[in-house]
């Protein structure tokens, strides 16, 4: 009963999102668009996603799968059905590790896509480059991003920290700002990155490091008021972040600290399980991708496809992500024009030389940046967003995050033409 | 570093620890089963308290509802499992409640799902006092006021009354026990079922202090098994200032930065110390 409420509650939220009138696209935009199935030989696809353990990521594999299935019910590429092998590798390195296996030696695939893990990536990257399988994705941990065959739709938690921590020091004039993350897999490259952007950027940023296994977290915002700072950038996902705001709450520690958090706190859910009240334009959340209310076409469109192929599946910036990583993948397999000469060495041939994917859900082009490309992270340009009475609001568009780790980046970039626009239509 | 504010912190998470572990005791010394399941049938009552309060039931006849659903597995369990398993090792039984511990996670993870974000609301969470500097919940107090009534309720039933004779004689020798007559097996059932009640309120406690997670509720047993063990499984008052003591630990160890990482392993290594300091002779074994 609960869940069936949850499901009407989750459309009417959605219905009201659009309720100035603006329409859905009519018929999600999908390969070829012919209204036919495909019926050819299948092409295999994979992803390996921490759908368990430490938190659930699944939201960008379904959505890459929704728009598989609504690719495959256009016609396929080039009348080839994507056949979509998603695995769970239950947030540990050795499942993970076998996991794709699975997916590269027995089943097969020619690409990887729409994988989200807190671990994959360290278990993986290296056989990926040994297979010559690419991988298309969003990425937690540093090797998703400085792999040479792993890049990643979302701007990673680290250009989100950093995009929050340094919106925190121009609009909220924070000088010393705490960096608070589980210590997991990951965490020394996320809070070490934000010390780094401070010391070029004269923020004092101090990093805590938690144990995830404890049960007490209003100790935890003591350790938070006990440094003194005037700002907090906490990592996590949204029933973390819901634990450690509601605990906050009761020791009024907003009045006392800008509380500034990634994009992982950017979903539908994360309003109804906080006090509104207390938080209202006193959250500020970086967003890595458009606001889910955009009128962009391809945010219409992403709207479009879950509807269609992916109505139960949680809509956030996670199915954003997962739905542009299924996009990329088909835009790159169209390019092979003999359906017989797909295969895994001409997919990765074809991501790697692929045109730079235009979107309004990003706010650059998405890129590969070619076979040389050693390290990928073509999302680095965020925006803000803030709770207000209860609903998402927009504080600032598209900016560069100014992490100076990514300089060779943005040198990529200039090469390739790149550039930041703001597409998102808003209202 | 001052202390005292971490000490005001850990109120809340001891008393859930406290209550816990005197559930966990009670049902050891009657039974001698060591219930890992204790956590999962917490997370169930709070996880129906949510759903029901949710879907629009007042907050009240919610938690009434999982704490009489939490009671009701676990005195299932005790009136059907629990008497099959009787002549079987301690270590068996224990490890069958983890099978049941890790059969009811993952029925709540399949139907209430993981890392969702979500929020069990209690009336008493905004009214506080105001301690060391550090603000606690009304909510938090009354964790601690009902871990002292629970558990002196429990004495009191212990000493007072037949059922409570039952069971104390069960806890100081099974066989003697059933030989005269004590009526093992409805003992053992009430048993699980002031188990299950335990269980039950911690949950909703524990959901309401940290967060609504079936992984989080389940595995509240092992801060409490600590907290058990450093009574010996066999004293109630001994269980309760346990509990309280493993939350304040954990609390404490926040305020030392180069320990924190490691702070939800201070119960554990408090237990262990405790052990190797009162005698292994009068540890877990001890009553067999």
């Amino acid at each position: 009963m609960g869940r069936l409420i949850s499901l009407f509650a989750g459309a009417a939220f959605i219905a009201s999102v659009f309720a100035g009138g603006s329409a859905l696209a009519a018929k999600p935009d999908c390969g070829e668009n012919t209204g036919k199935a495909a019926t050819g030989k299948p092409i295999p696809v994979g992803a390996v996603t921490s759908a368990s353990g430490i938190g659930s990521f699944e939201e960008a594999d379904l959505s890459a799968k929704a728009y598989f299935d609504c690719v495959n019910a256009n016609g396929g590429i080039h009348g080839r059905p994507i056949v979509y092998h998603d695995e769970d590798d239950q947030s540990k390195l050795d499942v993970a590790a076998q996991a794709a296996k699975k997916l590269v030696g027995d089943e097969g695939v020619y690409i990887m896509v729409g994988s989200t893990s807190f671990i994959e990536c360290i278990a993986n990257a290296d056989y990926y480059i040994k297979q010559n399988v690419l991988e298309i994705g969003l990425g937690i941990p540093s090797q998703c991003f400085k792999s040479k065959n792993i890049a990643e739709i979302n701007a990673g938690p680290l250009q989100s920290g950093v995009g929050g921590a340094d919106y925190a020091r121009r609009e909220l004039k924070a000088k010393k700002l705490v960096c608070w993350i589980f210590k997991l897999p990951g965490a020394d490259y996320i809070c070490g990155g934000i010390e780094n952007w401070g010391k070029k950027f004269g923020v004092q940023v101090t990093s805590i490091y938690s144990d995830p296994s404890s049960l007490d977290v209003q100790s935890l915002v003591l350790q938070f008021l006990a440094t003194g700072a005037d700002s907090l950038m906490v990592f996590g996902t949204d029933d973390i972040g819901a634990q450690i705001l509601n605990a906050a709450q009761q020791q009024d520690a907003a009045a006392k600290m800008n509380f500034t958090v990634p994009t992982s706190y950017y979903t539908v859910r994360l309003p109804g399980a906080i006090d509104s009240k207390y938080w209202n334009n006193r959250l500020w959340v970086n967003s890595e991708l458009a606001p889910m209310d955009s009128k962009g076409k391809d945010n219409l469109n992403w709207h479009a496809v879950m509807d269609a192929y992916g109505p139960k599946v949680l809509k956030d910036s996670f199915s954003q992500a997962g739905y542009i990583a299924g996009r990329v993948a088909v835009n790159a397999m169209m390019t092979i024009k003999n359906p017989g000469d797909i295969n895994r060495n001409t997919v990765t041939a074809a991501v790697q030389n692929m045109k730079p994917y235009e979107t309004d859900i990003l706010c650059q082009s998405w890129y590969w940046g070619g076979p040389g490309a050693t390290e990928h992270n073509a999302n680095h340009v965020t925006r803000t967003v803030t709770v207000e009475n209860g609903k998402w609001k927009n504080l600032e568009g598209c900016r560069d995050t100014d992490d100076p780790s990514i300089e060779s980046i943005r040198v990529l970039e200039k090469k390739l033409g790149i550039k930041i626009e703001d597409k998102a239509i808003l209202n | 570093m001052n202390l005292l504010p971490f000490v005001a912190s850990g109120i809340g998470v001891g008393a859930v620890y406290a209550l816990s572990s005197v559930g966990l005791v009670i049902l050891y010394r009657a039974s001698g089963t060591l219930n890992f399941a204790f956590g999962a049938f917490g997370g169930l009552a709070a996880f129906l308290a949510f759903e029901l309060t949710r879907d629009g039931l007042l907050a009240p006849l919610g938690w009434i509802v999982g704490i009489a659903a939490s009671t009701a597995v676990a005195y299932a369990y005790g009136r059907i499992v629990a008497p099959r398993m009787a002549h079987r090792d301690r270590v068996v039984r224990a490890v069958a409640t983890l099978g049941l511990a890790l059969f009811m996670l993952g029925g709540m993870a399949l139907y209430w799902g993981v890392g969702i974000a979500r929020r069990l609301t209690l009336p008493t969470d905004f009214d506080y006092i105001l301690l060391f500097g550090v603000r606690v919940s009304m909510t938090r107090i009354l964790a601690l006021g009902i871990a002292l009534v629970m558990a002196g309720g429990i004495g009191l039933l212990l000493s007072r009354t037949r059922i409570g004779l039952g069971m104390r004689a069960l806890a100081s020798d099974r066989n003697i026990s059933a030989a005269i007559g004590v009526r093992v097996n409805y003992i053992d059932s009430f048993a699980w079922l002031v188990n299950g009640m335990f269980a039950g309120i911690a949950g909703i406690l524990l959901a309401n202090i940290n967060r609504l997670d079936p992984a989080t509720l389940t595995f509240l047993v092992i801060p409490a098994i600590a907290s058990a063990i450093l009574a010996r499984l066999s004293s109630l008052p001994g269980a309760f200032i346990g509990g309280l003591v493993c939350g304040e630990i954990e609390a404490v160890l926040t305020g030392f930065p180069d320990i924190m990482l490691v702070r939800s392993a201070g119960p554990y290594v408090a237990a262990l110390l405790f052990m190797m300091v009162v005698g292994a002779g009068q540890g877990v074994g001890a009553r067999e």
